[in-house]
């Protein structure tokens, strides 16, 4: 993910706003604000959309109403899911640590 | 309301528009607007302009970071090219030139920095012309006439410099001696002939550059110009060092030299000497920072940091 430079941490939240089902742009934007409380600007969703249908991790679906839905691959569900395994970890590993402190 | 905002996609490039326009017009017209927005937009608009490849759809990663670091090299050296072709006219004086003869610290110096000039010519003759013949192939191939016509850009540019010296030249003819006239319209005249050609160096760097990052290149080209891009900040370091050494050597063995007002528009040396190796220092700089980036970025991040990209690299 590091490939998607400062994007990355946009399209984390973009693809776990996708995991559950298909959204369009300012959808994703509503939900990420309200499950991630981040307000997502247009430019930087859509550059972040870009590259995440350019490496395949998500596709879109035709257009409504001129509004058009993405929807996470299997690819991109993959790549999701070891991204929060791995995060998972770290955040295990972290609070933990406070424990002992 | 769809017009309101339909003049902000035109920030972004064609192709992206063709891809986004509308969704992202109807994406607009939902979100309350501000300056944030405003802001967000115009950020976006020049990623998509430095990342055009992202909506095309072509080239690899490696592709892209080899782009990237070829056309900083590339720019670098032009940098480079004008501050050398300063310190060339700076040192063109009779009194420079007797130094050359007489002191063979001075001459080996001068002799080490064209020898790197040659060998940095040569090396980006060999990686980039390859690269503009592909960019110029891709433009014809395709029919972007609008990515084809950054390429009339040098000659035109030239042309303009080239026809203002002809021009100062006519008034020196017609005057009999430019010299003799106002210090002010001497400052004008020569200021705006240094000036047209930073222009000219500037714009048709860009315009090469750009037709580069805006055309589907093969990988196999990027990849050959690899060594052509190192031998050509190897040259530049060269070269700086060289300038370096030189100005030392000359100001020590004949101090008045730079003292005295031979420098570049009848400045005074020490500075125009200064200044010239500043410009080298930066674009060499600059230069090797885009390869140590290119490198760096190429040899991959820790694994922690990386698990997705190496999924579907």
């Amino acid at each position: 993910m590091t490939d998607l430079g400062h994007f990355s941490d946009t399209a984390l939240l973009i693809m776990a706003s996708l995991a559950g089902t298909s959204r369009h742009g300012y959808a994703i934007m509503e939900d990420i604000e309200a499950f991630a409380h981040v307000r997502l600007g247009p430019g930087t969703l859509y550059g972040a959309l870009a590259r995440l249908e350019q490496r395949g991790w998500i596709e879109p679906l035709p257009i409504q109403d001129r509004r058009r839905p993405y929807r996470l691959t299997a690819a991109g569900a993959a790549a999701l899911r070891e991204q929060l395994v791995h995060l998972q970890q770290v955040a295990h590993l972290g609070v933990g640590r406070l424990a002992s402190l | 309301m769809r017009n309101q905002y339909r003049w902000l996609l035109y920030l972004y490039p064609q192709v992206w528009r063709a891809r986004y326009g509308e969704e992202f017009l109807a994406l607009l017209e939902a979100c309350p607007f501000s300056l944030w927005i405003l802001w967000d937009i115009c950020l976006g608009a020049i990623d998509a302009h430095l990342h055009l490849e992202v909506v095309m759809g072509r080239g690899s990663g490696m592709a892209n970071r080899l782009r990237t670091t070829e056309v900083m090299v590339f720019c670098a050296y032009i940098g480079l090219v004008v501050a050398g072709l300063a310190f060339g006219k700076m040192v063109e004086y009779d009194d420079f030139q007797a130094l050359l003869s007489s002191n063979t610290g001075v001459a080996i110096t001068y002799w080490t920095l064209y020898g790197g000039a040659l060998a940095a010519l040569l090396a980006v003759l060999v990686g980039g012309l390859p690269l503009a013949f592909a960019a110029a192939r891709y433009a014809i191939t395709t029919k972007r006439w609008r990515l084809l016509s950054l390429f009339a850009v040098p000659p035109i540019s030239l042309a303009v410099w080239v026809g203002y010296l002809f021009l100062i030249i006519a008034l020196q003819l017609a005057n009999n001696n430019l010299l003799a006239t106002p210090l002010l319209l001497q400052v004008v005249v020569v200021g705006l002939f240094a000036g047209l050609f930073g222009l000219a160096a500037i714009t048709s760097t860009a315009a090469v550059s750009l037709a580069v990052v805006q055309s589907t290149i093969s990988e196999k080209l990027f990849r050959f110009a690899r060594i052509p891009a190192l031998l050509t900040a190897l040259a530049m370091v060269v070269m700086v060092v060289a300038v370096l050494v030189y100005g030392l050597l000359a100001r020590a063995a004949n101090p008045p030299l730079f003292a005295g007002d031979n420098g570049v528009l009848a400045t005074n040396t020490t500075v125009s000497w200064l200044a010239i190796l500043a410009t080298m220092t930066l674009a060499t700089t600059v230069a090797v920072a885009a390869l140590i980036w290119g490198a760096w970025s190429g040899s991959g991040a820790p694994r922690s940091q990386t698990l997705i990209s190496q999924q579907t690299s």
